[in-house]
This record gives C-alpha cells, sequence and structure tokens, in this order.
C-alpha cells in the first residue's frame, strides 16, 4: 500500500505546479494566488523551484524502480502456510550488500493442498549458499494464505517444514500406501543399505529407487533385512549408496514394511 | 488569435522563471524521457514465467494496452514542454529572457500605475486596452528590460511596458521611454 504515498506526493505536486503555471500564464494579479503557499515576485519562487525539484526526483525514480516496486514483497504477519518449491531459475539483481550478491529466485511452488504456482523472491546469498540454490533444487518456503505473491524462506531444520514435506510427499503420492503407516507412525532405526536400483519411475522431479536395506535396531532386536521402495530427490542420492548408513522406519508390528530415510525423521505429529 | 504570439507567451513563462525551471527540467529530463519511451506494457520475468506455465494470460488487455499508450504520449507531450523550457531557461539565464525582443517589437504600449496602492518594486501594474487592470510580477533575476538588457527596473518607477494584446501576461519594460525617480531614463 505505500507505494501510493509517493505517487499521491507526485500528483499533489504536479497539482501545484500546474496552478502556478496557469496562474501565471493567465492571472491578472499574480500577487495573489488560490494556493495556500503565497506567490512570490521579483525574486526566485523558492516554492516553486523545490515543489519542481521533488517532482522530478518523484518522477525520475517512479520512471525507473517501477517493475521493483512491484516486485517488493515483504513477509507480513500472520498466519503462514508452508510449502515446498522448486528453484526455476535464479539470477543476479546486480544489487550487493556488503560484497553480498543479491540474487532473484524463480519458484514453482507445491502447496500441500491447492493448485501450484510460480513466484520469486530476492535474497541475498553467499558464494557456499547459491551453490544450493540451482534450478531444480528444492526449498521451503512459506507465505500468508491467498498472498502467493509474498513468499519468504522457511527454516529447513523446523519441525514445521519436516511435517510439510512429509504431508506434501504423501499428498503427491511419492510415499507408497502401505508404507504411509510406517512413515508417519514407525520407530527410526538405525540401517545400512545392502543394494539398490532404479525402477525407472519418476514423480515430481524424483526418482523412485529400491533399496535393501540391513536394520539395525538399537535397543538390541535382531538384525534383519528389508526391501524398501523409495522416492528420492536425484540431489539426494549420493547420500543413498551401497553401504551408506540410513534409517528405516517401521512399525514394530510390520518390521516387513520399512521406509528408508536419510536423516532420522519423526512421525506425523 | 495570433499563434506566434501565443507561443511567445507560453515561451516566456520559462523565460522569466528561468532560474526555478533550469531546475525543474534538470531534476525531471531523464524521468520524463524514461517515462516517454515506455511505449507498451511490459512483462517482468514472473510474468513471463507464469505465461510459459499457462498460468496467466498471454495478451494483454485491450484497456492495459490503451493505458499504457496513451501515458506514454502524456509523458511524451510533457517531457516536450519541460525539456523545451529547460532549454529556453538555460539561453534565458545566459543572455536575459530570449523572449524580450518580439514582445517589444509585437507589444502594445502602457503606461505602469504608480501610487500607493499599487507601487511595488517587485510588480508592475497596468491597464491594457480592454480595461482589465493588470498587477505583474517584475522579476530581478530575469530582467523584463528591452532594448537596454542590463537596464534595471523598479516597480515604484514610472514605467513604460509593452505586452502582448491577447496575452498582457507577457510584456517587457521599455526602456526608452521608462524613467526612474530622478526623472532619467532607466535605459541607455
Amino acid at each position: 500500500m505505500f507505494i501510493w504515498i509517493p505517487r499521491i506526493i507526485w500528483l499533489l505536486l504536479s497539482a501545484f505546479l500546474l496552478i502556478r503555471v496557469v496562474e501565471k500564464l493567465t492571472g491578472t494579479d499574480q500577487t495573489a494566488s488560490i494556493l495556500p503557499i503565497p506567490n512570490i515576485t521579483g525574486s526566485v519562487d523558492v516554492s516553486f523551484l523545490l515543489a519542481g525539484v521533488a517532482w522530478g526526483i518523484l518522477l525520475t525514480i517512479g520512471s525507473f524502480s517501477a517493475s521493483i516496486v512491484t516486485r517488493r514483497r515483504g513477509a507480513g504477519s500472520g498466519s503462514r502456510e508452508l510449502a515446498l518449491a522448486s528453484v526455476i531459475e535464479v539470477r543476479r539483481t546486480g544489487t550487493t550488500i556488503n560484497d553480498v550478491p543479491q540474487y532473484e529466485i524463480f519458484l514453482d511452488v507445491q502447496p500441500v493442498t491447492g493448485d501450484p504456482f510460480v513466484s520469486s523472491i530476492t535474497e541475498l546469498l553467499t558464494a557456499p549458499e547459491v551453490v544450493g540454490v540451482q534450478p531444480g533444487g528444492l526449498l521451503a518456503v512459506e507465505f500468508p494464505p491467498g498472498a502467493p505473491d509474498r513468499i519468504s524462506l522457511a527454516d529447513p531444520e523446523s519441525p514445521e517444514v519436516e511435517q510439510m514435506m512429509l504431508r506434501w510427499r504423501i499428498a503427491h503420492g511419492l510415499i507408497a500406501e502401505e508404507l504411509i503407516g510406517a512413515r508417519t507412525k514407525g520407530v527410526s532405526q538405525p540401517a545400512s543399505v545392502l543394494a539398490l536400483r532404479p525402477t525407472g519411475v519418476q514423480k515430481e522431479g524424483q526418482v523412485e529407487i529400491v533399496t535393501r536395506l540391513l536394520v539395525m535396531p538399537a535397543d538390541g532386536s535382531p538384525q534383519f533385512e528389508a526391501d524398501s521402495a523409495v522416492f528420492v530427490h536425484p540431489a539426494a542420492l549420493a547420500n543413498v549408496q551401497v553401504g551408506s548408513p540410513v534409517f528405516a522406519m517401521y512399525e514394530p508390528a510390520h518390521p516387513e514394511r520399512v521406509h528408508m530415510t536419510i536423516q532420522r525423521q519423526e512421525g506425523l505429529a | 488569435m495570433n499563434i506566434m504570439d501565443t507561443i511567445v507567451w507560453l515561451a516566456n513563462f520559462p523565460a522569466t522563471h528561468a532560474y526555478e525551471m533550469v531546475f525543474l527540467g534538470a531534476f525531471s529530463a531523464m524521468g520524463l524521457i524514461g517515462a516517454a519511451r515506455r511505449r507498451g506494457p511490459s512483462r517482468s520475468r514472473l510474468e513471463q514465467l507464469r505465461i510459459e506455465r499457462g498460468l496467466q494470460e498471454p495478451e494483454f488487455s485491450l484497456g492495459s494496452r490503451i493505458a499504457a499508450q496513451a501515458r506514454s504520449w502524456f509523458f511524451f507531450v510533457l517531457a516536450l514542454f519541460v525539456l523545451s523550457g529547460l532549454a529556453i531557461a538555460i539561453a534565458s539565464l545566459i543572455f536575459g529572457p530570449v523572449t524580450r525582443g518580439y514582445i517589444y517589437d509585437h507589444g502594445v504600449r502602457a503606461d505602469t500605475i504608480v501610487d500607493d496602492e499599487f507601487a511595488s518594486f517587485e510588480t508592475v501594474t497596468f491597464d491594457a486596452e480592454d480595461g482589465t487592470r493588470y498587477t505583474l510580477d517584475l522579476p530581478f533575476f530575469s530582467p523584463v528590460t528591452y532594448p537596454d538588457r542590463n537596464a534595471s527596473a523598479s516597480g515604484t518607477d514610472a514605467l513604460v511596458v509593452r505586452y502582448l494584446p491577447d496575452h498582457p501576461q507577457a510584456y517587457v519594460v521599455d526602456t526608452r521611454e521608462s524613467v526612474d525617480s530622478w526623472g532619467e531614463p532607466i535605459g541607455k
């Protein structure tokens, strides 16, 4: 709403300047004015000069920063909806602060419920940070419900984001029906990858792999082997190789239904 | 109505308000040119991506196209006026108001009224041919004296002015016929 304030000021200055010019061009008594600011005669009309300078500056700023103003989006307050977003494109805005460049990140946001939408966000990113923000990468974002243009980055370490990610994976069919119970209500135990092979199935930019796991319960129960078919983001495949330490989630009553996770994860709250 | 008189009348404003117009024109030139050059509604990269994904209509609405075109033409005309004013103002700061010669040659003679009610150092008051009384600014920094461009005129002197008949706001002080309070001609 604040972008209207300079526009209103510019319009008021325009009106002031126009009235002054018309009064000077057509007035019969140039010592009088309909404006509360008196007409200055014999010398430089300081009010006209200052108004003209302010008018010109506002016009110049408005003319060259219209796109910037429309792009500016505040984080705002109130309830926020979490969503997963994949990076479409990243480009520098040309601004740097303390030698840290600013980037505009275009995102394909996929809410847990509702249609996906495209939005963008501007962030200052250091060189190591920008490596993790490449086209195809995933980011957790949040936005006020009904305001998809006001997105901001969410803390990927927060439990809320983990819960959102889990709900999103279930909603998009990235967790098999028979494994939903294991992933949402199961216990998480250390495991090692014995073997893996891709199935060739791809969904939501993720690839399906079938892993043979050696589950090693920390409570002293006997080790056992189980198969787990999961969808993994291609960038995470490096963490799932033969011998990689991973975690297996399963319901104690159904140890044959195992869902592999790369890190220890919580169930659905 | 004489077209040339009207043009000189309009040009007389930046010529006699040169300082104000130089500042206004200098600070607004870039903005005006930038606004005038934006011929049509533009797409941001975000809008282009939305169109590529079918989330937004690819065509601009007729209303937005017309509004953008009208806006562009408005700022083009405004830029023409303001930049012309800037050029006239710069010339007038260097050489004095550039409209003085034309007004002097084509102006109608009138004596200023100097009495207790109207006398002021900063204004001149005269009655035009149609009987209308004009009290007009006598700018110090853009002296409207002619043919002696360097003569100094005060509203308290018995001055003779020449004004454009259709636009009496455009006037010059005739330095050949005006006299100061000592009764001496104010021009050389």
